[in-house]
C-alpha cells in the first residue's frame, strides 16, 4: 500500500513539471516528516551527494565535451572519418556511427554526443538522400553509445551510489559498446545496399591526410583518456580533469579554433547541465533516504528474490521495469531510483554488480530513444527541425539491435568483464 | 535586480568548476611528474563543487534548467498550465525554506562547536555547509519570484532539454 | 515493538563488525522480548561512515557505527589510536581500549560533549601495507612510492616517509593496485580479505602502524529518554558484543592472513632495525599530533606511551 501511495505521489508530483530534483525531494522530505523521521536528513542528504569527489567527474566530463563541441570539433571528426570510409556501401551513415563512437569516448553525455555529430551528419546525410527517419534513428541511436563507452556519467552515477569502482564500470563498457557500435555499422550498410543508396566518391590520399590531421586532437584526446584510464594513470575524476584542460589547450593555443565567446558559452553550459544533475542526485538521495527508512527497497528485493528463482526470470523482470519506467523518466533518475531497489536482489541470485551496471546502462539507452519521454529524440527533433513522430519511428531497428547486444551481454557476461578483470 | 544577482552567482558557479579542473590538473602533474601530490587540490575542488552546484541553482529555476517532465502539462490549455507550474513552484518554495532552516542547524551547531573537517586540511566543517542554507534561501526566494511572475501573466520559460 | 534502534552501518552485514551488530541485535530483542526492536541499515544505506558523528549527534538517527577517528573534526585526540607504532601490539591494544583506561574514557566523555554517547568499541585490527614484488623495508622502502593512506595522520606520516601520500576510497583500492594508480597501499587484513586484494598484490608487511578501532554509538537525548530497564539491556548486550568481537579480532585476523598466503601472498614481519627506523620517521608525526591536540592529546598520547 505505502509502494502504491508513494509511487502516485512521485507520479503526480512529476507529471505536474516539478523539476524531477526537487519532486523526488520534496516527497522524501514529506515521507520523512510523515513517518517522524528527522527532516535533518534532507540537508544531510544533500551535502553527502555534494561531498562525492567522483561526481566532480561530471563537470570536469561536461566541460570538455562542451569546449570541443564549440570549437566544432563535431565538423572535423565527420569529415575525417567520412574521408575514410565514405566511400563503402551506406559510407555517410557508417562515417556518423564512427564519429558517434569517438567523440562517445570523449564525452560523458548522450545528449552531448547525439547533438555533436547530430548537427553536422543529419544535413550530410539527407543531402546525399538518405531516408529522413533512417537518419534521425541514427543519430538518435548512435548518440547514445556517449554512455556506454566510456566516461560516461550514468556509470559515475551508479559507481557513486553503489561504491563500486567507477573505473571497473568504465572498462565493462568498453566491450558492449564496441559490440553495439558493429551492429550499427553492420545494419547500415545493408540497410544502404538494399534500399539502393548512392555510393559516395573514394577521397584521395592527400584529402584524407588533410582532414585526418584537422580531426586528430579529437581522437588524440580520446585515445588519452581511454588509455589513461585503462593504465590506471588516472582515477575517473583525474581523467576528467586532464580531459579539460587537454581539450581547452588543443582547441585554444594549438589550433586556435575555440573563441572567447564559444569558451564563455560552453563554461556556462557545462554549468546549468551540472547543477541540474547534481541536484536530481541530491534529491534522489533524499528520496533513497526516505523508502530505506520505510523499508520499500528492502520489501520489494524480498518480493523480487522470493518471487524468483531463475537469472533469467529476473533479468526479464528487470528489463521489463526499466523498459516500462524509461517511457516516462529521463535517465538519471531511474538509475538513481531503481539501482538500490534492483542490486540488492541481483547480489543475492549472484550477479556481479559491475555487469549489473553496464546491463543497467543499456537499459538507460534505451530509455533515451523511447517516447514519450526520450532525451535523445528530443535533440535529434531541435537539430533537425523535424517531428517527435519521425525521429521515434526512426529508432525501432536500432532499439532492436540495443536488445540483442543485452541478450549477447546476458548470455555472455565477459562481453563487459572481460576487459576490467581478465585482461 | 535580483536576476541580475542569480545570473551572476551562476557565473560564479560556472567559474568554480572551471578552478576546480585547473586545481585537479594541477594535482595529477604534481603527482606524477614531481612525484608531490598536493594535499590542498582534492578538498578545495569539492568544496567549488560544493559551492558552485548551490550557488548556480536558483539561476537554473528561473530560466527552467532544471530538467522537468513536461510530457503531460503541455496538453492543458495555457490557463491549466500556469495553475499547474504555480503549485509546482509552492512545492519548490515549501521544499526549500525546510531544506534552509535544517541546513542552518546543521551549518550553526559545526559553526558553534568548531568543528573541523578531519581531512588533510583540516579545514572548518561550516566552510562546506553554509552553501546549503544560502542556496537554499535563495532558491524559496526565486520560487516566490516566479509565483509573483506568473500570477502576473508572465510566459512560463520554455527551458532547455538537458 | 515500543522502541525502535535503527543503526547506521558502513560495512555489509557479512562484515565482522555486521555480524557483531546482528549479535547485538538478537540480543537485545530477546532479552527486550520483542519490546525494543533493532534495525540495522548496513553498507552505507542511510549515512557513510563520515557522516555518522554529525547524524548521531544531532538526532537524526538513534545510533551508528563509526571509524573511532572519524570524529578527529570533534575531538583531534582520537588520531591516537592512528598514531604511527604507538599501540602495535594487541596486548597495548588491550589496555589502551578497556572501558576505563586512561586513554579511552577522557576520549569517550569528549565524544559524549557531540551528542552521542558511546555504547561499545569494535575492535578491528592493524593497519598493514601491502606491495608487489617485495616487502616495504622500513621507511626508505616508500621514498618517491605513491601510497594509498585513508586518513590525514597516516597522510602526514608518508609524507614524513618521502612517499607520496594518495587519498582512494575503498571501493576503488582494487583497480587502483591493478592498474599502478599507486604502488603501496595502507589497510587493514579484514579488507584485504574481503575485496580480495590479493589478486592484485602479492606482499603484505605487517607494520602495525595504526590500530583501527570503531565505535558504536547512541544518540545521547534518546538515550537518556529510555527507561533504566531498557538501558540495563540494552548497555549489557554493547558489553557482550564489545568483549566477544575483540576476543575474536586476533582469530579473525590471523584467518585473514592465513588466507591471504594460501591465495599466494607473503607476509612479511619487519625486523627489529626496521621497526626502529619506521618510529624514527614516525618522530614528526607524534609532534604534530601533540602540537595540535591540546591538553587532552597530550594526556592520552602519554598514556598510550606507557603501555
Ligand atoms: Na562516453
Ligand atoms: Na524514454
Amino acid at each position: 500500500m505505502t509502494i502504491l501511495l508513494t509511487l502516485a505521489a512521485m507520479f503526480a508530483l512529476l507529471l505536474a513539471r516539478v523539476p524531477v530534483a526537487f519532486a523526488l525531494g520534496g516527497l522524501g522530505l514529506a515521507m520523512l516528516l510523515l513517518g517522524g523521521f528527522s527532516p535533518l536528513m534532507a540537508p544531510q542528504a544533500i551535502l553527502s551527494t555534494l561531498d562525492g569527489f567522483i561526481l566532480l567527474a561530471v563537470p570536469l566530463f561536461l566541460l570538455m565535451s562542451n569546449i570541443l563541441l564549440r570549437a566544432g570539433v563535431g565538423n572535423d571528426l565527420f569529415a575525417a572519418v567520412s574521408a575514410w570510409v565514405g566511400h563503402w556501401p551506406g559510407g555517410l551513415a557508417v562515417a556518423t556511427i564512427l564519429s558517434c563512437g569517438v567523440f562517445a569516448a570523449i564525452s560523458g553525455s548522450s545528449v552531448a554526443t547525439a547533438a555533436t555529430i547530430g548537427t553536422v551528419a543529419i544535413p550530410e546525410m539527407i543531402n546525399r538522400g538518405y531516408n529522413k527517419k533512417f537518419v534521425y534513428g541514427l543519430l538518435a541511436a548512435g548518440g547514445t553509445l556517449g554512455i556506454l563507452i566510456p566516461p560516461s556519467i550514468p556509470m559515475i552515477i551508479y559507481g557513486f551510489v553503489t561504491e563500486e569502482s567507477v573505473i571497473s564500470l568504465f572498462l565493462a563498457g568498453i566491450g558492449p559498446g564496441i559490440a553495439l557500435l558493429i551492429f550499427f555499422i553492420l545494419f547500415s550498410m545493408v540497410y544502404a545496399r538494399m534500399g539502393g543508396q548512392e555510393r559516395e566518391p573514394k577521397q584521395g590520399w592527400a584529402e584524407r591526410r588533410r582532414a585526418t590531421l584537422k580531426a586528430l586532437p579529437a581522437v588524440i584526446l580520446a585515445v588519452l583518456i581511454i588509455s589513461g584510464i585503462y593504465s590506471g594513470a588516472f582515477t575517473p575524476t583525474e581523467a576528467a580533469a586532464i580531459g579539460f584542460a587537454a581539450s581547452l589547450i588543443i582547441t585554444g593555443p594549438i589550433m586556435r579554433v575555440l573563441t572567447w565567446d564559444a569558451l564563455k558559452k560552453a563554461v556556462f553550459d557545462s554549468m546549468a547541465t551540472t547543477v541540474a544533475i547534481i541536484l536530481i542526485i541530491a534529491g534522489a538521495k533524499i528520496f533513497g533516504k526516505a523508502i530505506t527508512l520505510y523499508r520499500i527497497p528492502q520489501d520489494i528485493s524480498m518480493m523480487i528474490t522470493q518471487g524468483i528463482d531463475t537469472d533469467l526470470g529476473f533479468i526479464l523482470v528487470v528489463t521489463a521495469v526499466l523498459l516500462v519506467m524509461g517511457l516516462v523518466f529521463e535517465a538519471l533518475s531511474m538509475v538513481l531510483i531503481m539501482t538500490p531497489v534492483l542490486l540488492p536482489a541481483a547480489l543475492a541470485l549472484g550477479f556481479d554488480p559491475i555487469w549489473f551496471g553496464v546491463y543497467m546502462v543499456i537499459m538507460v539507452e534505451c530509455a533515451l530513444i523511447t517516447p514519450p519521454v526520450g532525451l535523445n529524440l528530443y535533440v535529434i527533433q531541435s537539430v533537425a527541425k523535424a517531428r517527435l513522430g519521425e525521429v521515434a519511428s526512426g529508432v525501432a531497428p536500432f532499439l532492436i539491435l540495443m536488445f540483442v547486444t543485452a541478450a549477447i551481454l546476458y548470455v555472455w557476461h565477459d562481453l563487459a568483464l572481460y576487459i576490467p578483470f581478465k585482461l | 535586480m535580483f536576476d541580475r544577482f542569480m545570473l551572476f552567482l551562476a557565473w560564479a558557479a560556472a567559474i568554480l568548476f572551471v578552478l576546480a579542473g585547473c586545481m585537479l590538473t594541477y594535482e595529477v602533474i604534481a603527482r606524477y611528474f614531481f612525484i608531490r601530490p598536493t594535499i590542498w587540490a582534492a578538498e578545495l575542488s569539492q568544496l567549488c563543487l560544493i559551492w558552485g552546484a548551490l550557488l548556480g541553482m536558483p539561476w537554473a529555476l528561473a530560466a527552467r534548467r532544471h530538467i522537468a517532465v513536461d510530457a503531460v502539462t503541455r496538453l492543458f490549455s495555457p490557463t491549466a498550465q500556469r495553475g499547474i507550474e504555480i503549485a509546482a513552484m509552492a512545492c519548490i518554495f515549501a521544499f526549500s525554506v525546510m531544506v534552509t532552516y535544517k541546513g542552518w542547524e546543521i551549518f550553526y551547531e559545526s559553526f558553534e562547536r568548531g568543528r573541523t573537517s578531519g581531512t588533510m586540511l583540516d579545514l572548518p566543517a561550516w566552510v562546506a555547509e553554509l552553501p546549503v542554507a544560502i542556496g537554499f534561501a535563495l532558491l524559496a526566494i526565486q520560487a516566490v519570484i516566479e509565483i509573483v511572475g506568473l500570477l502576473r501573466g508572465k510566459d512560463i520559460p520554455k527551458g532547455a532539454h538537458e | 515493538a515500543d522502541l525502535t534502534l535503527r543503526i547506521s552501518l558502513q560495512l555489509p552485514m557479512k562484515s565482522h563488525l555486521g555480524q557483531n551488530l546482528l549479535m547485538f541485535k538478537n540480543e537485545v530483542e530477546e532479552k527486550s522480548n520483542g519490546d525494543i526492536e533493532v534495525q540495522i541499515y548496513d553498507s552505507a544505506q542511510l549515512y557513510k561512515d563520515k557522516e555518522v558523528p554529525a547524524a548521531v549527534g544531532s538526532g537524526a538517527i538513534e545510533m551508528g557505527v563509526a571509524s573511532l577517528t572519524r570524529y578527529v573534526g570533534d575531538v583531534p585526540a582520537v588520531d591516537v589510536f592512528y598514531q604511527p607504532f604507538l599501540l602495535d601490539t594487541e596486548e597495548k591494544v588491550r589496555k589502551a581500549v578497556a572501558p576505563d583506561s586512561p586513554v579511552r574514557a577522557p576520549l569517550d566523555a569528549a565524544i559524549a560533549d557531540t551528542g552521542a554517547t558511546v555504547l561499545w568499541w569494535q575492535a578491528y585490527g592493524g593497519s598493514i601495507m601491502l606491495s608487489n614484488g617485495g616487502p616495504i623495508k622500513g621507511p626508505d622502502g616508500l621514498k618517491g612510492q605513491k601510497v594509498r593512506v585513508f586518513s590525514k595522520t597516516q597522510g602526514d606520516f608518508i609524507s614524513a616517509a618521502g612517499g607520496a601520500p594518495t587519498l582512494i576510497s575503498g571501493s576503488e583500492q582494487y583497480i587502483a593496485y591493478q592498474r599502478g594508480t599507486v604502488d603501496v597501499g595502507m589497510t587493514g587484513m579484514s579488507g584485504v580479505k574481503s575485496r580480495q586484494l590479493w589478486e592484485v598484490m602479492d606482499t603484505v608487511t605487517t607494520t602495525n602502524d595504526a590500530d583501527i578501532e570503531f565505535i558504536v554509538v547512541v544518540n545521547t537525548e534518546f538515550w537518556n529518554g529510555l527507561t533504566d530497564e531498557q538501558r540495563e539491556i540494552i548497555s549489557t548486550a554493547a558489553v557482550n558484543a564489545e568483549n566477544d568481537v575483540r576476543d575474536r579480532m586476533s582469530a579473525i585476523e590471523a584467518a585473514a592472513f592465513d588466507e591471504a598466503k594460501a591465495n599466494g601472498m607473503t607476509i612479511y614481519h619487519p625486523t627489529e632495525e626496521e621497526m626502529a627506523a619506521w618510529r624514527e620517521a614516525a618522530k614528526p608525526v607524534y609532534e604534530a599530533f601533540l602540537a595540535h591536540t591540546g591538553d587532552l592529546g597530550k594526556q592520552v598520547f602519554e598514556a598510550a606511551q606507557k603501555f
